[in-house]
């Protein structure tokens, strides 16, 4: 059975219901709405972030449902990404971002961890001016304030 | 003069009777005009939201007129072009306003003249008089409150909304006055929907009636004198009052909606503004707390999305960190605070001694990324990765023959004192009891396999770590630094006594009472000691003391007699310059025994104000033979020569 999901710029998808049902958000609709073939809309999807969305479940279509692992540790590991997903995720910032939005809109779990987990290693083991430089951003403190920042976790800086 | 005198009679009781005119209007009429205010309604009300702003809504009332007419109610066909007019009255010329107020007073007229036959004359001139005044007064009240409730209104969103409100003023000008000539259907759509919704409004307020004519003239046109009201025409003030609340509240609906706001520009390749606060969190959630302190200083955004994380909050609840004050306004702050003592891992404080406090170990799963873990994590930790032994290599027995370093033995005392285990620890280890063979009357020696040794120091300790964390005092290392003073005064010490004094810097801050050389000399040089020195020597009153206290620690120098120290303090015990030139002449002392050449920039500096303070008194201050210091620059008359050096520092020859 194939489901039609519609992107915000009315562009149709043509997806096998299993594929479409690695989204949570989907798979609800599909439910409440029971057997249909009117088309599924999804308005904060464009048809570039859809593509890209479809193939990662089009991927992972066989994977079994994640169960969260219990570990002592409260903090995630960010290095366990699948050398596919890696590839997967080789996209420009802002490619990467909608993708993250998208997964969360859509309730795909494992793409959402996918997704932070690859900005997370971005960020990992660079210094603040590297980090500047990654995402381009400015740095909008003061000379006084950087000082003080500096000065206040200096601890970080030696680890 | 009669008909003139009536008409305004009958103008100015028009109104009064407008009321009563309308009662009786609606009363005739009730059904058929209820029936059209209501069928008037629900049009206007089913134009509202859903209904597209252009065009529909601002011809939905004119639609509404034939409905009206076939009802027989005039009032009804004269709400809407009431409303129509009001919204172009408000900024179409004065002319257009007297047609309406005409128009809707000869009507007034009509029906107050034929009760106003039967009452005499007299009387109503009275009453009419009456009534105008009362309504004059009443009407400039209720202008000059109006007139304060409009400047405050207009002085709270006039900043916010000035420039749009600017544009609107502009469009509205250039949109209305074709729109009084032309008709609505060229009207701007923004225009026709407030209008329909003014009309909306006032169908609403004014069951449709000849009156509502006169109270919207009244709305229309606030200038009005007030003469043509009566009581309850001033009452109906109250509306007039508060039009510019309802059209401010239209801006802010409507108009606000409608009209672009001033952009906000997100860099699309900042996750941090780019992610909503949830997904911000569960990014920073995979980094360490070092690097998410690292992250913070990236810029204000990131600062603020670093400092609103809930971790921060956990650690400061679990290890009882109290809640953000002062001194460290977040939580954030307030862990950094004691970043050293707390473990990334289970997000606890531990201050504690010896192994007990949180240590840098590199983690396998994050790439060998390091987290500060306490021993309790660590342990964990170990036994899922657990370090190798550090045994020896060749190791020779009693006999220097070569042994297997796994065989070999040590005792319980060199157990205890290298790897920093207790007797309950070695319980467990299995040991073979031997003769001592020193003293063969002593107790038997309790021998354990080293490598059973360090395998159960590690498991106590925390891996090599916790053990090396006991060896170097890191917990007192790291108490230590938490007091530690600042570092131009431990590199000066350094410089000063030319020895290695970490170990001595560690002292300054435990032993302050105590004041050894070492201190008194980092105290003089601290830069603002010295400022505060120097200030105070240049009082003219301590002059005679600066000079008796140099001249004594002169001649003990020259006498080769240590400085008397106590003299000095007992001389002014209360100053702190008595204080600060003891300490230096007590550095000066001993230094002149330890080196031949020193470098001393603030020492020099102390002593050149103390020279020009003493020289204007005309005290021979130097020249001592052996010990005094001074600086060329400075015009001494020492017997040191100073010899400046390129780096700008001053080198003393003693």
């Amino acid at each position: 059975m194939t489901v039609i999901l519609v992107s915000s710029d009315n562009q149709d998808f043509k997806v096998d219901k299993e594929v479409a049902e690695r989204s949570i958000l989907i798979k609800n609709m599909l439910e409440d709405v029971g057997e249909s073939d009117s088309p599924i809309p999804l308005p904060n999807v464009t048809s570039a972030v859809l593509t890209k969305v479809i193939e990662y479940c089009e991927h992972h279509r066989n994977d079994p449902v994640q169960v969260p692992e219990e570990t002592d540790d409260p903090r995630k590991r960010s290095n366990d990404i699948e050398e596919w997903d890696m590839k997967f995720m080789q996209v420009d910032q802002e490619m990467l971002f909608e993708i993250i939005l998208a997964a969360n809109y859509l309730d795909i779990k494992p793409l959402l961890d996918v997704g932070c987990k690859t900005v997370a290693n971005i960020i990992k083991g660079k210094t603040p001016e590297e980090i500047r430089k990654a995402f381009n951003i400015v740095n909008d403190f003061t000379p006084e304030e950087e000082a003080q920042i500096k000065k206040e976790n200096e601890w970080a800086e030696d680890r | 003069m009669a008909p003139i005198r009536r008409s305004r009679r009958l103008e100015q009781n028009a109104t009064d009777s407008q009321e009563k005119a309308e009662a009786t209007a609606t009363a005739a009429s009730t059904p058929a005009a209820r029936k059209a205010a209501s069928a008037n309604k629900k049009m206007t009300a089913a134009s509202g939201p859903k209904a597209a702003p252009a065009g529909t809504i601002a011809k939905r009332p004119a639609a509404a007129q034939p409905k009206t007419k076939t009802k027989k109610s005039t009032p009804t066909r004269k709400a809407p072009t009431a409303a129509t007019t009001k919204a172009t009255t408000t900024s179409a010329p004065r002319k257009a306003r007297a047609t309406t107020k005409t128009a809707a007073t000869t009507k007034a007229k009509a029906t107050a003249a034929r009760e106003n036959e039967a009452k005499p004359k007299a009387k109503r001139v009275k009453k009419v008089k009456e009534e105008t005044t009362k309504v004059q007064e009443k009407e400039a009240k209720s202008k000059a409150k109006e007139v304060k409730k409009v400047k405050e209104e207009s002085t709270t969103v006039e900043e916010k909304e000035a420039k749009p409100r600017a544009k609107r003023a502009k469009k509205s000008k250039n949109d209305t006055a074709p729109a009084a000539t032309v008709g609505e259907e060229e009207m701007e759509p923004k225009l026709k929907t407030k209008r329909a919704r003014k009309a909306k409004k006032e169908d609403g307020d004014t069951t449709t009636s000849t009156a509502s004519a006169g109270q919207k003239k009244r709305k229309a046109d606030p200038e009005d004198d007030g003469t043509d009201g009566n009581g309850e025409g001033s009452s109906q003030a109250g509306p007039v009052t508060k039009k510019p609340k309802t059209t401010r509240g239209k801006k802010t609906g409507v108009a606000g909606a409608i009209e672009p706001s001033k952009p906000i520009v997100v860099n699309k390749s900042d996750p941090c503004s780019v992610l909503p606060t949830e997904l911000w969190h569960e990014v920073m959630s995979y980094l360490s707390l070092s690097q998410i302190v690292k992250a913070s200083s990236v810029s204000k955004s990131w600062l603020e999305g670093t400092q609103a994380l809930p971790v921060w909050r956990d650690i400061c609840t679990k290890s009882a960190l109290g809640s953000p004050k002062k001194k460290y306004p977040t939580h954030m702050s307030l862990v950094c605070s004691q970043s050293y003592w707390i473990c990334e891992r289970c997000l606890t404080m531990n201050n504690g001694k010896g192994s007990d406090i949180p240590l840098p170990v590199e983690i396998v799963e994050l790439a060998n990324e390091k987290m500060m873990l306490c021993r309790a994590c660590r342990c964990q930790y170990y036994e899922k990765h657990p370090e190798p032994t550090r045994l020896r290599k060749n190791v020779r027995n009693g006999y220097g023959e070569y042994i297997d370093a796994r065989d070999v033995r040590i005792t319980k005392t060199d157990a205890c004192t290298k790897y920093f285990l207790k007797d309950e620890d070695l319980k467990s280890l299995n040991a073979i009891v031997k003769r001592n063979p020193r003293f063969r009357n002593a107790a038997p020696m309790k021998l354990y396999l080293e490598r059973r040794v360090q395998k159960q120091a590690l498991k106590v300790h925390g891996g090599w770590i916790g053990i090396q964390a006991i060896t170097n005092e890191v917990a007192k290392t790291r108490r230590m630094g938490a007091k530690k003073p600042p570092q131009e005064l431990q590199t000066h010490v350094i410089q000063s006594t030319g020895k290695e004094t970490t170990e001595k810097n560690k002292d300054t801050s435990s032993t302050k009472g105590k004041k050894p050389m070492t201190q008194a000399a980092s105290l003089v040089t601290n830069d603002e000691n010295l400022r505060t020195w120097v200030r105070i020597l240049e009082e003219p009153q301590r002059k005679a003391l600066v000079v008796e206290a140099i001249a004594e620690a002169e001649r003990r120098i020259a006498a080769g007699e240590p400085p008397l120290v106590t003299n000095f303090e007992t001389m002014a015990p209360d100053h702190k310059w008595i204080h600060a030139l003891r300490l230096s002449l007590y550095a000066n002392g001993l230094m002149r025994e330890q080196t031949k050449r020193i470098v001393w920039d603030f020492e020099a500096g102390v002593y050149d104000a103390l020279k020009t303070s003493v020289s204007s008194t005309e005290v021979a201050v130097a020249g001592a033979g052996t010990g005094a210091i001074g600086s060329a620059g400075a015009g001494s008359s020492s017997s040191m020569a100073a010899l400046p050096t390129a780096t700008g520092t001053t080198v003393y020859a003693v």
